[in-house]
Formats: structure tokens, sequence, C-alpha cells
């Protein structure tokens, strides 16, 4: 059993196309594979390839999962500029809520969810490309929630970036899941 | 024990197909089903098959109609405006009664469609048919990435044993939501030889096959081929409904949804079950035939029935006919959609979620 694992899971990653919120869902969906009976990763976005809106959900259950997309989801990553009001609003009671504070223009409200204000843009770029922001980002979720060990992730980022070219890629990613899971406070 | 992956339900159409040993695939693409011809268009030369890209959805279609004349196990899919295209062809192979399979992943709206990319909005085009001449698909309505790859290897069985055209309708939600699927081969009754394929220039019985379009062959006045056709439908209808009741013993509402709405409507129903409400679900999993008694029977022992599509109504359409008035039907439909506030977020158009769907019903359990 994992440290923190309650046997359920449900995540939506939220931003703009290119930013990588649908591959750390899907990441997160491929490394819950090992360790939960069923997964469910549901991406949603607009015709637009870059810049458009884009989001998934993810669950990781033991049991059969019914729904397979929620108004009121138990954590969120928003990435980037996506609308804060829009999610902190529809986040569950003692949910979790992960985003950038130093990319929104509105300060977050609510006092019953746990907030992690993550500068994920800037310390991914401190860490060699600012376009790892996202496994900054699911780094800290992890930490925060234990859903999945971050070597699971690791293991599956490695064998989806397997060949010569994304050798640094891959170690800045790597670094950067390290990284916000440290941030995140409970890493 | 079977490989277990975790695929889309459009990778695990694709996939479906080919473990029921199809090997020719006919397609032009279009959103949001492409991942089936770009994975027939891998994997279909590897195992020695055939996979073209048409020049339209018309064309696609006659391929299929082609490639079942021949016996072939064969397959094209599309979306609603590609789907539309096909009628034509599709009431030709209906006529000709060659087994074919067809998926079409819905997309939201008519024309081009209206931007959302989710929706299930051809509901009364597959079942009832958009070509001409009153014939019948068998239609199946997978919910689950498991379904999409059982189902293909049920719809080719099915086309073959009736001889007749299978649909398989999903939408966005269920092409596009990945889940673990096991790739495990289900196991059927065996199946007649197709001695009616045209194969070469063989001869039979020394005699040279001449295939006529059935419609013809039958003659008579009122018309035999559609009497004989209401004896295949009648077979269908007796052995070939396909349903799914959840909780719905001592329920007191009936939810009545199908494929990814069925999704949203299971989790609405445990909800209300954890808050001592008494819903159930129906599932329809075949849409043609239409469990209509067992619709009316679990209808009238709850005594109310919400109908949740992601539709304007056209299912509902199915259920009120069943229920023949004995019950109260309301529907909420595509106007029972979440709408995100405060930006474009969220897919603009809006999702009807458990939580939407609780909210319905509370008002009526």
């Amino acid at each position: 059993m994992e440290k923190g694992r309650t046997g359920y899971f449900e995540l939506i990653v939220a931003g703009r196309g290119g930013q990588g919120a649908l591959t750390i869902g899907r990441l997160l969906a491929d490394a819950g594979m090992s360790g939960y009976r069923h997964v469910t990763y549901f991406p949603n976005y607009g015709a637009a390839m870059r810049g458009g809106e884009s989001e998934c959900t993810v669950i990781l259950s033991d049991q059969e999962i019914t729904g397979l997309a929620m108004l009121e989801p138990a954590a969120v990553i928003l990435m980037g500029a996506a609308p804060l009001e829009e999610f902190e609003r529809r986040i569950k009671p003692g949910g979790l809520l992960i985003f950038d504070g130093s990319l929104a223009a509105q300060k977050v409200n609510r006092e019953d969810i746990k907030v992690i204000d993550l500068p994920a843009t800037r310390i991914a770029a401190e860490l060699g490309d600012s376009r790892a922001a996202n496994f900054v980002f699911l780094g800290a979720y992890l930490a925060a929630t234990g859903a999945v060990l971050p070597e699971l992730c690791e293991e599956v980022l490695e064998k989806k970036l397997r060949g010569g070219k994304n050798k640094t890629l891959l170690s800045i990613d790597k670094q950067a899941l390290r990284e916000g899971a440290k941030l995140a406070g409970v890493g | 024990m079977a490989e277990r992956v975790l695929i889309d339900g459009n990778e695990a159409i694709a996939r479906g197909a080919i473990s029921a040993g199809c090997k020719h695939f006919f397609g032009y693409p279009i959103t949001p089903q492409n991942e089936i011809p770009e994975f027939m268009s891998r994997e279909l030369p590897k195992i020695g098959g055939v996979f073209v890209q048409s020049e339209c959805e018309a064309a696609s279609v006659y391929m299929v109609y082609g490639g079942a004349l021949a016996g072939a196990r064969v397959m094209t899919s599309t979306a609603s405006p590609g789907f539309s295209l096909m009628q034509e062809g599709i009431s030709y192979i209906a006529e000709a009664e060659v087994p074919a399979v067809i998926v079409n992943v819905m997309r939201m709206g008519p024309g081009i469609g209206t931007g959302g990319q989710h929706g299930q909005t051809d509901y009364r085009q597959v079942t009832k048919g958009g070509g001409h001449g009153a014939y019948r698909c068998i239609v199946l309505a997978p919910y689950s990435a498991q379904e999409c790859f059982d189902h293909m290897q049920l719809a080719f069985y099915l086309a073959d044993k009736y001889r007749v055209l299978v649909l398989v309708l999903t939408d966005f939600i269920i092409g596009r939501m990945a889940e673990p699927v096991e790739l495990r081969t289900l196991e059927f009754d065996p199946l007649p030889g197709k001695d009616w394929a045209l194969k070469g220039k063989a001869l039979k019985d020394g005699k040279r096959k001449f295939f006529v379009s059935a419609a013809f062959n039958y003659g008579g006045a009122p018309p035999r081929y559609y009497q004989h056709m209401a004896e295949v439908y009648q077979k269908i209808k007796d052995s070939e409904i396909r349903y799914e009741a959840y909780r719905e013993e001592d329920a007191t509402l009936l939810v009545v949804s199908y494929g990814s709405s069925a999704r949203m409507a299971k989790r609405a129903v445990d909800m209300a079950r954890a808050e001592g409400r008494r819903a159930g679900l129906f599932r329809p999993v075949t849409l043609w035939p239409f469990p209509e008694e067992a619709v009316q029977q679990a209808a009238c022992r709850a005594g109310k029935v919400l109908v949740v599509e992601d539709s304007p109504g056209e299912l509902v359409e199915d259920v009120k006919f069943a229920v023949q008035g004995k019950v109260p039907v309301h529907l909420l439909g595509i106007w029972g959609r979440y709408t995100p506030k405060g930006g474009i977020m969220t897919g603009g158009s809006g999702i009807i979620y458990p939580e939407n769907i609780l909210e319905e019903v509370r008002g009526l359990a």
C-alpha cells in the first residue's frame, strides 16, 4: 500500500493547449494502472491544437468507476491562467487546489480547501525548460495526495520518452517532478 | 488472463474489430473518431489486411458493401456528418442483406456540428435509419472502453448471424476516454458458411453465381421481401435484446440512459442511494432492438421515469413509446448541461455531470 493511499482519487487538470495538462493526466492514469483495478482518463479539449481550452479528468479507484467526470472534484491542478474562480468554486470541501499564484489575477478565497500555490513555470525555467511546468504541478499533486509513487510516473515517462533526442527533456521532467514534490511541503 | 491495457474507446473499437477477424477497413478522417483509422492504417498492413482512405464517406460505405459481398469481415467508422453521407450505401447494404459493421462516434449538432465535440444527437437517425426503404440495423451502444472492445466482436458475430448491418454508436466521451481494457477473445456460437458470397468466378452447383439485389429477388404482392425481412427482424428482437439494470429492483425512480450519459447517470444513482433516495438505472445496450418490454416493466415497478441523454430528446421518444403512458416520463436533456462560468474553459459547451442528474433526481425521488 502506498503512502496515503485510500483507494480512490479524482483530479481535474486544466490548462491551455500546449501546456501539457493532458500529458500529465494521461501519465498519472498510466502510472495508476499498476496499483488500481479501475482507472479513467477523460480528455476534454476544443478544436484548437494550441492555446485552446484543454482539460482532463483522471480517476483512480479500487471500485468500479461509474462516472467519468464530475462537477465537484476532490482535486484540481490549474495551469497558467486557467479561470481560477470557476474551479475554486467547484472543488469539494476539504479538497485540494494546486495553482500558480504568480500567474493568477485573483486570490483564492475559500478556506475549506487545501491550497498549494506553486510558481511552476518559474521553477521549470530555472531547471532548464519552462515547458516542464506541468511536471512540477504533478509532483506537487503526488506528494500531497500519495495517489501513486513518483517513481511509477518516472518509469512511465522513461518508456514514453525512450530514444536519444529526449534525454535532456526526460531529465528536466524528472527533476521538475521531484522539485514539485519538495515544494508541496510534504514530499 | 488476457492482457490489460489502458486505451481509449476508439482504439478499443479498432482492436476489437481486429480481434473479431476484421482485416479490411475503408474510411475517411473526421473528428472525433480519427484514432480508429489511425490504428487500422498502422496495424492492418502488418496482418495482411487492407486499409483504404477513401475520397469521402460515400465512397467508404460502398467499399464496405463490396467487401461484404465478397464475404469478408469489413467495417468503416465515421462521425455524424460522415454518417449522413453514408445513408444511401447503408440502405443498399441493408437491401442486399450482406453483413458489415459501421461505427458512428457522434459529435453534437446537425450540419458540420456546433463546436462542442461531445453530444448524443444522432440517436434518432441511427436507430430509425437515415436511409430510405424501411430497413433495420442492429444498434449497439457501448458505455466503456471494455464494451467498445467486446461489442465490436459481438457486432461482427451478429452481422454474420443475421446478415444485417450492425451499427456501433459511441460519442466523443466514450471514444476518447481511456480505461483499462482486457484484450479478451469472446466465444460465440458457430456461424453458417457464407455460401452466398461472391468469390472470384467459381461456379456453384454447376451454375455461375449471379447476385441480384434482394428486394427484387422476392417479388410477390404484397412484396414478399418485407415479409422475409420482418421475420429476420423478429428473430433479432426475440434473441438479441440487451440491457443493463442497475439498482432498480426497489427503485421508486427509474433513470433511463445510454452510452456516455449512462456513465454519468450511474454515478448519480449511487449518489442518490447514498442519500437514501431509491433511484435505479436502466441502460439499453441494444438501441435497436429497443428493450421495450423490459423498460415498461421496470418503469411500472418504479412508477416514475427520468430519461437522461445529451440531446434535445430522442431516446425519450422510445422510452415514452415503451411505457405507453402508464407512468410519467421526464427528460433531462442537453439543457441539463452544466455551463462553466467566468471563462471559456471546460469545453465551453458544458457537460451533464452526475451532480446535475442528482439534482433532477432529488426533485423526483
